[in-house]
This record gives structure tokens, sequence and C-alpha cells, in this order.
């Protein structure tokens, strides 16, 4: 009884968050045969290919950073391992769109700064390699956390057998760790793909066009949405492609399963490459973090004396609670999902399931449409009956309120949840589930007493990483907010593209700060296997 | 106490257990034996009550608890149930664990009952201890523990010793044992090694391709095995032709009397046959009246195994004798034969 | 039917715990920045006592969303900071009439009233003085000269300013003359576009190019500021093109009321509080904008700058052609 209305709450759940996305679709009942022969013999072709080597250039930039940081930590020695490794996730409070801003401003021409002028002589940050870059510093932690998990799953039993068949490290990492780790990094890298795919604020503020500023530039220019969503249909089905190849890795990756997890002895090395790893590493967090911290601080700081601190005070409770409730929907609702699938995994709903997972590459704008848009459409209906029955309208419900922000926020980061929950469930086995039944406890005894506790460091580190994404989101907040509502990332939206990036600086830091401090408490679980 | 008949499991589209009956009495331990595959964990799983049947019923305590009709859920059975992994909660310690099925209880009488079982298992001091912090050994017994604390009328063990060193098995499965007989628990535990069996079960069934061969004792099942399949799993020994004159069993080896009738015999014509003989049946002599030529040996500590060849007959037989008598591969080996159950088959 | 009624109501009940508050209040919707226009609310909340509630957002989500609000809209204002997205809105249905008893011809308004002109922004060229000689640039068709390649910056053609600019030139020149201004133009960059009009200053200012096209309230934000920013603005010179014909480009921000609007009233009193002249004053001092209102005094800055011939076109046909001028940039080239 329990488990069938479960099932069908999901179901209604799943529809609901795939309808947004289905909008996106159905957007080709329009025909614009005139505006893509336009657009085929204008930009269509610039938008692919650069959107293409934006997300193949991310894509191997948080490889290499997020594998090689990883490998450092793992099978290297390095100097203030402890403050490593906490920098190593800092990144991810970083929006990249202030990232882009910062390191802008900071190579400014107009600064007689010879770093600044050096790293002009090699290349303009804005440009294609520099979103690639800037994406790639800010989105590498994805990779590196999964990674390194996976590399000190396998660090105790192979690399010491590696070590006594003689394998030299390099010969490790190539024939053993990476294949083995392989569907770990795979998602890491999906995930940094889908976030370059659907980036909008860096590639626009660095004038590389892609196919999300070509939907901007088509639904703004020419006031075509529906044109638009057939463009962003293309990108939702490129997701799908990489979301398709990353399921795949997945289902072979339930053989590698390894429940092994003890600390690998590290093999002692020289001073100058325990430096080295350190200098390499810190740079990494430098560059991605502490730099562009320091200079927003810097410019900040400057502001400090103009901010008036009620209305910052009422933007951090606003952002905060927005953050902290949609973290709380989307993990539950991702909970829901995760064990419908656990109890009916032949049941079609998988593939409502799996459909959601694409609402992470798909444009927050794009997003906001599709939410906002079905939930008028209710609404009038409802003020429809409601005046037949009592002669007057009672207003909005859905749309322009916080239901409608959450929604498109639980449409967009929901597979970020789904991810880190499903993989966990996996460890709860279903000898756990026998054993409770027979230990005469109901399936609630299961979830609230076994599976929660076994699940809490992944619930709370998906809570905390949609938290942060919430936080960084900026399109489908200005679209949906309600009255007189900010966040942080408005704000700091509003003077930067209102190029006054001084101003900019305080909610930019901001930001960062208040994703800082969820990120301090997952740090724990993510490094958990250390005791 | 326990009482299967003619159980039939399927599961998708296979028949996974079938023709299955047997009963246990209150405080036996049972064991269904049998190579992987054969369905013993299958059945195992029905009785507990995560699976449904197809046929045939199962009751315990006079109570049907499972049949065509009806199926108890496993929460109302009452039940114990040791998971081949333990299945221990790693967040939880040895106590709670333990504690995990009481929910009836009050806290006093919780705290009370929890100290018994580890007083029953010998895990005192480990009750506030992580299960990842114990040995495997110690893990096994917490999880009997905790199948054992809310008094269940049937407790099920799903290979208990598998997942333990081989080493340890041996003494394990006495300790075990003395636990289960101390709280006169009926216990049906599956497995694969037969000598766990023996060492565990008062009474054992044998099975074989989702069926069960035979239900009797571990003596039963080596001296009088009811078909070749238990003659052949259960210890060591080779077949001897022969034939069946009514009365007795002709081989070249002599003639033995028959104890009881695996199956018809017509009174007229005399029936080819299949003779087991146990390598206890030999008995080495050095006047004996057979001779033979040891063909290999094994030493096993106290005995000696030989693997015999005896002029003129193409089987190879196996003897095994106190290894004070040691001989060479190769030299000559005489006995004599001392049959106590004649066991045969028709060919 | 009872089950749907229970239903309805439950999700009404729900629903109204979210609701936003809709006393006597005004709803403005507002693709201006909230930074740039919440002082002036302010000041209005402070004389009349009415509330103001603000979402600010881009002009075309904020269409959106009141043409899927439908007659539910709280929106009663809108605002824009550019003619196309008022004469998008009208399109669509989403206005209505301004009954002002002062609207007359003073004011930049639509022919049937459905948006009124709040402030004029200008879209001049600037150069680096000591590159380029006073009279190398009288036009807007100058830029497209042969001796200009490699030293011209301007934005994306994303940007709704650009867009404007080629939309205006395209009704008074022609399809065929203005796509090929914009590719003329287009061979003559300096560099790829990117950045927003501070940057192409700044560009100018390090010698990255030497000419660029800029809405002037940047400029004078710049010249306003301290430090790297005011020292690179000083270093560049407004030319005021067309002088002699059509006159340099404006625009225009402004203001709708909405058709579903429930606040009239309170709306048509901001209307009237924003074309007053002490607001006009103060959009061109704090904003650095041009009044709408003849005869308020400019601010320094843009006295400074320069008086100018604007462009006399019909706002309303501009915003018409916006979608066309965005596909001659594509054709151009124009990233």
């Amino acid at each position: 009884m329990f488990t069938h209305f479960l099932k069908r709450l999901s179901f209604a759940l799943g529809l609901l968050l795939i309808f947004p996305i289905v909008f996106v679709y159905l957007s080709w009942t329009d025909s614009h045969l005139e505006h893509w022969q336009h657009l085929f013999a204008t930009n269509l072709s610039e938008y692919l290919f650069n959107t293409m080597l934006l997300v193949l250039g991310v894509g191997i930039g948080t490889f290499w950073l997020g594998v090689s940081c990883a490998w450092c930590m793992v099978h290297s020695h390095c100097y203030a391992r402890r403050w490593i490794q906490i920098g190593l996730l800092l990144p991810l409070a970083m929006p990249a769109y202030i990232i882009a801003y910062t390191y802008t401003g900071m190579l400014d021409p107009a600064q007689a700064n010879p770093i600044a002028y050096w790293i002009g002589q090699i290349g303009d940050i804005r440009s294609l390699v520099g979103a690639i870059l800037m994406l790639s510093l800010v989105l590498f932690p994805y990779v590196y956390i999964l990674t390194y998990n996976a590399f000190r799953r396998h660090a105790s039993t192979y690399a010491e057998t590696s070590q006594s068949l003689g394998l030299t490290s390099w010969q490790y990492m190539v024939k053993i760790a990476l294949p083995l780790s392989r569907p770990a990094i795979f998602a890491g890298v999906a995930l940094a793909m889908m976030e370059a795919l659907a980036d909008y604020g860096t590639v626009a503020y660095f004038g590389v066009s892609t196919l999300t500023t070509g939907i901007f530039r088509i639904w703004f220019g020419m006031g075509e949405a529906s044109f638009a969503s057939q463009l962003a249909s293309i990108l939702a089905t490129l997701v799908l492609l990489v979301l398709i190849l990353e399921q795949f890795q997945r289902r072979k990756s339930q053989y590698y399963q390894n429940k092994q997890t003890q600390r690998q002895p590290l093999s002692s090395v020289s001073k100058i490459q325990k430096s080295g790893v350190t200098f390499y590493l810190t740079s990494v967090i430098a560059l991605g973090f502490l730099i562009p911290v320091t200079q927003l601080l810097i410019w900040a700081s400057a502001f400090i004396p103009q901010t008036d601190w009620n209305e910052y005070r009422t933007l951090l409770w606003q952002t905060l609670s927005l953050g902290a409730i949609s973290g709380a929907v989307i993990i539950t609702v991702a909970l829901l999902f995760a064990y419908t699938e656990r109890f009916y995994p032949r049941s079609i709903f998988r593939y409502v399931s799996q459909i959601t997972a694409l609402g992470y590459a798909i444009p927050g704008v794009v997003i906001a449409v599709g939410v906002m848009i079905p939930l008028g459409w209710l609404d009038i209906q409802i003020n429809a009956l409601w005046y037949s029955w009592f002669n007057e309208y009672i207003g909005l419900i859905f749309s322009g309120t916080i239901f409608a922000l959450v929604l498109a926020y639980c449409v967009r980061f929901i597979n970020i949840a789904k991810q880190n929950i499903g993989n966990a469930l996996i460890a709860t086995t279903p000898s756990y589930d026998d054993a409770v039944m027979v230990l005469g406890q109901s399936r609630w005894v299961l979830f609230l007493k076994v599976h929660l506790p076994i699940l809490r460091p992944a619930l709370l580190s998906a809570f905390v990483l949609v938290f942060v994404d919430v936080l960084k989101e900026l399109p489908a907040t200005l679209i949906l907010r309600p009255f007189n509502f900010n966040t942080f990332a408005v704000k700091a939206f509003e003077y930067a593209s209102d190029e006054r990036l001084m101003a900019a600086a305080l909610p930019a830091v901001s930001i960062v700060f208040a994703g800082l401090i969820p990120l301090y408490f997952i740090l724990k679980n993510i490094y958990s296997e250390e005791k | 106490m326990l009482a299967v008949e003619n159980l039939e499991v399927i599961l998708g589209r296979d028949k996974i257990v079938h023709s299955c009956t047997f009963d246990l009495l209150a405080g036996e331990l049972g064991c269904l034996l049998g190579p992987s595959g054969c369905g013993k964990t299958t059945l195992l799983r029905s009785l507990a009550g995560f699976c449904q049947i197809a046929h045939g019923n199962i009751s315990i305590n006079d109570q049907i608890v499972s049949s065509t009709a009806q199926h108890v859920p496993v929460q109302k059975r009452n039940i114990g149930y040791v998971m081949q992994d333990f299945a221990l909660f790693p967040h939880l310690t040895v106590a709670q664990n333990i504690a995990f099925g009481l929910h009836q209880y009050e806290h006093n009488a919780l705290r009370l009952r929890v100290n018994e079982m580890l007083e029953l298992v010998q895990l005192t001091q480990f009750g506030d201890a992580y299960p990842n912090d114990l040995s495997g050994g110690q893990q096994q017994r917490v999880a009997i523990a905790r199948a054992l604390a809310p008094a269940p009328s049937l407790l099920l063990l799903d290979e208990p010793f598998s997942a333990l060193d081989p080493a340890l098995r041996e003494t394990l499965v006495t300790e075990i044992k003395a636990i289960l007989k101390a709280s006169k628990v009926t216990s049906l535990m599956v497995t694969h090694d037969q000598s766990e069996a023996f060492a565990f079960a008062d009474k054992v069934a044998v099975m074989n391709q989702g069926a069960i061969e035979q239900w009797d004792s571990a003596f039963a099942l080596y001296h009088c095995p009811k078909t070749r399949f238990v003659a052949h799993f259960i210890g060591e020994g080779r077949f001897i032709s022969g034939t069946d004159d009514g009365k007795n069993i002709r081989t070249e080896l002599g003639i033995f009397a028959k104890h009881n009738e695996t199956y018809e015999v017509s009174k007229t014509t005399s029936i080819e046959v299949e003779l087991l003989l146990r390598p206890d049946d030999l008995v080495f002599a050095s006047d004996g009246a057979f001779s033979s030529i040891i063909q290999s040996k094994k030493f096993r500590g106290s005995h000696i195994m030989y693997e015999l060849a005896v002029n003129g007959m193409e089987e190879r037989l196996l003897c095994l004798t106190p290894s004070h008598n040691d001989f060479a591969v190769g030299s000559e080996f005489c006995f004599d034969i001392d049959i106590a159950h004649t066991v045969y088959f028709p060919k | 039917m009872s089950i749907v009624r229970l239903f309805t109501t439950i999700t009404v009940l729900v629903g109204s715990l979210s609701m936003p508050l809709m006393a006597a209040e005004l709803n403005i919707y507002s693709a201006r920045k909230e930074a740039l226009i919440k002082p002036i609310l302010n000041e209005f909340s402070q004389e009349t006592g009415i509330k103001v509630n603000l979402i600010t957002g881009k002009a075309d989500g904020l269409i959106t969303r009141m043409r899927s609000e439908k007659m539910l809209s709280p929106a009663d204002l809108l605002l824009t900071t550019d003619v196309g997205r008022l004469v998008r809105a009208k399109s669509f249905g989403l206005t209505q009439s301004i009954e002002l008893s002062n609207l007359s011809n003073l004011y930049i308004h639509d022919p049937n009233g459905h948006w009124v002109a709040l402030t004029k922004r200008t879209r001049p060229i600037i150069v680096n003085p000591e590159k380029v000689a006073a009279d190398a640039i009288l036009t807007y068709e100058d830029l497209t000269k042969a001796e200009f390649k490699g030293r011209i910056c301007v934005r994306s053609s994303n940007n709704v300013y650009n867009q404007s600019l080629v939309a205006a030139m395209l009704m008074q020149q022609g399809e065929e003359k203005t796509l090929e201004w914009a590719k003329g133009l287009v061979a003559n960059f300096a560099r790829p576009p990117k950045g927003g009009d501070r940057d192409q200053i700044q560009a100018v200012a390090a010698g990255i190019c030497d000419i660029a096209i800029i809405n002037t309230y940047y400029l004078a934000a710049m010249l306003n500021s301290e430090g790297d920013s005011a020292r690179a603005a000083q270093k560049v010179q407004v030319v005021w093109p067309n002088q002699d014909d059509r006159g340099t480009h404006i625009n225009i921000s402004g203001v709708a009321i909405a058709k579903y609007a429930k606040n009239i009233t309170e709306a048509q009193r901001l209307i009237a509080f924003m074309l007053r002249p002490s607001s006009q004053k103060w959009y061109s001092e704090v904003n650095q904008e041009y009044p709408v209102v003849p005869g308020i005094e400019w601010s320094k800055t843009l006295k400074d700058m320069g008086e100018f011939k604007a462009e006399s076109v019909d706002l309303e046909q501009v915003g018409h052609l916006n979608p066309k001028a965005l596909k001659i940039m594509d054709k151009a080239g124009w990233l």
C-alpha cells in the first residue's frame, strides 16, 4: 500500500519535473523554417563548433586537473596535506561567471600591471580558450572528488599487488588505476561537461558564440521564444548523449565495486618531489580560488563604506533560506526517486527518472520558461474554476512565487542529488533490507534507522552541492523570483552587467563565502574514510 | 516444529525448488546440504518468507505460514535469519545491532536481554564496539546474537561460515552449535560443506537440482545413502559391479548379504548392480584374502588413504588404514573386506 | 466534481501561503537594474505613501512572465531600457493606453499612448584624439573607410543597443546600404566583439583600437569615477556623427502600463512623478542619461560632452525592425 503510494507520488513528481524539459521539445510544433535557413546560412556552424570545442576543452581541462590532483593526493606526498585537501574543493563555491569577471578585471589592459601585460601578450583571456580555462578551474573539483575516492578504493590492494609485480607508478596509473576508476572519472567529467554546456555567463561575457548565447540572442534579439526553444532542444539532445555514455560506463562499473578502503602506506619521496607536488597543488587552488577571491575582497573592501547593511542582511537571509529550502526539497525528491527505482527496478519510472537528469544541462533560462508557462496556465485554470464558484479571482498561486523558483531549481539540479544518493544507496546491500524485515521491523524502520544513517553523508553532500548551485544560479532566479526578492547572484549580475565590476564584488564574494559554510560540513564526509 | 510439505518455488520461469518434504522437531539442528546452485538458499529464503511459494505448504509450530493461498509476511513469522555477509549495520554498535529486533522491549528489559545475548556469544566486553572493529568470527557471533535476541521460534542460517577463514571454521561450528543448543532454538543451516553439516546438524537434507534427495542423520547419509547422488556426494568410496540374486550381492570380491531393498527385484532373474565400497570397508591385513598393488597414497595424519588396483578388476578401490601401515607406491597391499551396510544401486 | 472542488480549494489554501502581497500598492516589472531605479522609487514612496514592489530582470524574461500570467499578472508597470521591448510588449497586447493629462507632444511616446519615454540615451562614436584626426569621422558611414581597418572596437551584436543602432539605420537607409555598412564595419574590427561598452572605452584608452561606438552614460560614469577608469575615460573624445544629416542615434528608456494593471491611478502617479523636472534632473545627474522633458538642465559631464543633433525617427518602427537588424548583423558576421 505504502510503496504503491510512493510509486504514484514519484511518477507524478517525475512527470512534473520532466514537463519543462518536454516543453522545450514541444516547441517543434511551431514551424520556423525561414529562421532555420537564416541560421544555417549564418551562425549555426559557429555555435555548434564553439560549443563542441568548449565542452571538449572543459572535459580535457577538468580531467587533467581533477585526475592529477587526485593522483597527487592519493599516491604522493605534499606539505600541509590537510589544508590542500580542503583547498581543492573550494573552487566549487566560485561561480564561473564571477571568476571570469574577476580575471578580466585583473588582466585589464588599462592597468599598468606587468603580470597583466605579460599575460596579455600570450593571448586575450576573453576568448574560447579563456572560457575553457575559467570553467575548468571551477568545475574540476567534481572530477577530483569522485576520482580521489576511486583511487583510494583501489589504492591498498591493487597498488600493492602492482608494486609486488614490479610495475612502476606510471604503469600502475595507466594500466590499473585509470581503467579501474574510469567510471568515476567519467561521471565527474560528464557533470563538468554538462555545466559547460549550460553555461551562459562566462561565454557571453567573453564574447564566445555558443548554443546558449545563440538561444539568448534569438529569444531577446528576435523575440522568438519558440525558435529559441528549438535551439535549446538541440542542446538538451547533446546532453542526452553525454548522459547515455555516462550510464553505459556506470553499468560496467558495478563489477568494480570493492569494499576495501584501507589506507595505503605511502612510499617515501624526496623533498624536492614533495615540494614540487605541493607547489603544483597550491597553484591550482590559487588560480581557482585564492587569487580571484583576494581580488574580489580588495574590490569589495573599497565599496564597504557605501554598503547598506540592512539591505545586505535581507539579501543574505533571502539567499540562504532559498538555498536551504531548495536543497531540502530537492534531496527529498531525489530520495523518493531513488527508493522508487530500488523497489520497482523494472518499472518505466526508471526512464522518467533518467530524463529528469537532462535538466542539469539545460540553461536556467530555458527551464525558467518551461516552468513559467505551464504554471501560468495552471494558475489561469484554477482561477477560472474559482471564479465560477465564488465570482472572484484569487490571483497567481504557483507562478511568481517561491514555488515556481523551487520547481525550476528542482528541474535543474535534481541530477546532482540523484547521483550522490543513488551511488550511496547501492552501498546499502539488499541483505540489510532482509535483515530488518526478519527482525520484525517495517520498511519505515528500515529507512529511518538503517538507510538514513548510512545515507547521511551522501544526503549531506547532495544538499551542499545543491545549496551551492542554487546560490550560484542566476538566469532562472532572475526570471522567476517574486516581488522584492533578491539573491547575491542577482545583485552581482546586476552590477556586473552594468559593467560595475567593483560594486559587484561584495555580492560576488558573499556567494563564495556563503557556499563555503556548508562546504565545510561535507569536508569531513568526503574525506571520511581517513580517520 | 517446522514442517515442509511438497514445496515448490518458481522464480521467474525457473523451477528452483520442487518436491521438498521434511520436518524438524523443536530444538533440533537441521542442515540443507548440496552443491552450489541446487536451490538450498532459495528454499531457506522461502521458509523465511522472502519469496512466495508455488506449491505445497510450510508450517511453523503447526501454523501454516506459506501455502499457495496464504503468505504470512516475514515480520510476523517470528524467525531469526543470519545472512551470508552477516548484514551487520555498520553505523550501529554491537549492542545496538543486537537490540535492533527488540522493539517491543522496555528500556530495562532491553538492556538485560542484550547483555544476556552478549554473554551467550561471549562478547560482553564488545557491546560498544562497532562491527568493523571485530574479527570475522566475532561479527558472526554478533549476527547470531542479533538473530536470537527476539527469541525466534526458528533460526535460519545462510552459509554462515563461508565468509570466514577456513582454519577457524571447525572450532566456530562447534561453538555456534553449543550456543544454539544452549538457547534451545530450532535451527536450519544452509551449506555446501559436508564436514560443516556433519559437525553441526542432527539431521541433514541432501539437495540436488532443487529437490531433497534424502533427509536423514549424518550416519545414515553416509552408511545408508538412498540415491546414487547421495552416495557420491557424501563421503568417499568406489563402486564395483556385481549381480543381485535376490538375497545377496555377488561380486568378484565376494558375496554380501542384502539388508534392505532400494528397488523392486523380480524373483526369477538376477539384476546387474553396483556395490559401494567405502574406504573403511577395506581392512588392512598382512594375510588378507585379497591382494592388490598400491597406485597412489595420501597421507592424512592418523590415517593413510591408499588407492588400490586388484588383479583382474577394472575398478580402483580406496582403503583408509592407520598410518603406521606405511607402504610405498607400487608395492603389494593385502586386505579383508568388512561391510556393515551393503549399499548398491542397479546399473 | 466535489473532489475537484476540494482539490482546488486545498491547492489554493496551500498556494496562498506563498502568494505575493497585493494590497493597494504598485507592482513594477523593471528591466532597469535595481540600483539605478530604487532611489527614485523610494522617494516616490515617501512622498505618496504608496508601497512599491519591484522585480528586476531581463526585459524579455519579464515580458514572457507577463504573457504567461495573462489577466492574473500582478504587474502594473513595465520599465525597459530600450524602445524595442516596449514595442514588443505592446504587440503582444500586454499594455494599455496611458491617460496622462499632460501627455502632450512634449514627450516621446507611442502614437496610441501605450508607452512613454523616461530618458534618452545616445550612441555616438568615441576616438583616441591622438590617433584620429578631428574631421576624419563625421558619420557612422565613415567607420567603413579602409583607413580604419583594424582600428575599431564595438561590443557584440547580442547587445540591444547595437541592434537598435542597426535597426534605426535600416529604417533610414534601407536594407542594402545597412548590410553593406555592417560588413564594412566588421571588416574594420580590431578584435572580435567582447565585453561591454566600458571595455571598449578601456580598449581605446589602452591603444588596442582607436575608435569605438558606445552609450554616453558609460563614459560619463567612468569620467565621474576615480582611478584607472577615470584616467582611461579622459583619454578619449566623443564624436557626434551625422550632425549634417540625420543625427546621432538615440534610444530611450521607457515605461508602459500593463494591460491587466490593478493599480492604474498609482501607476499614472508614478509616471507623472518620473517625468517631473526634479526626477528628470536626477536621471541626468545620477545616471547620466538625457532628460526627455525639454528645458531640464543636463549634468555637467553631459554638457561637457557637447550638444548634438539627434535622430528623429519613429521609435515604434525601430522597435519592429529589431529582428531584421539582428539578421543583417548575422549576415555581416558581426558576432
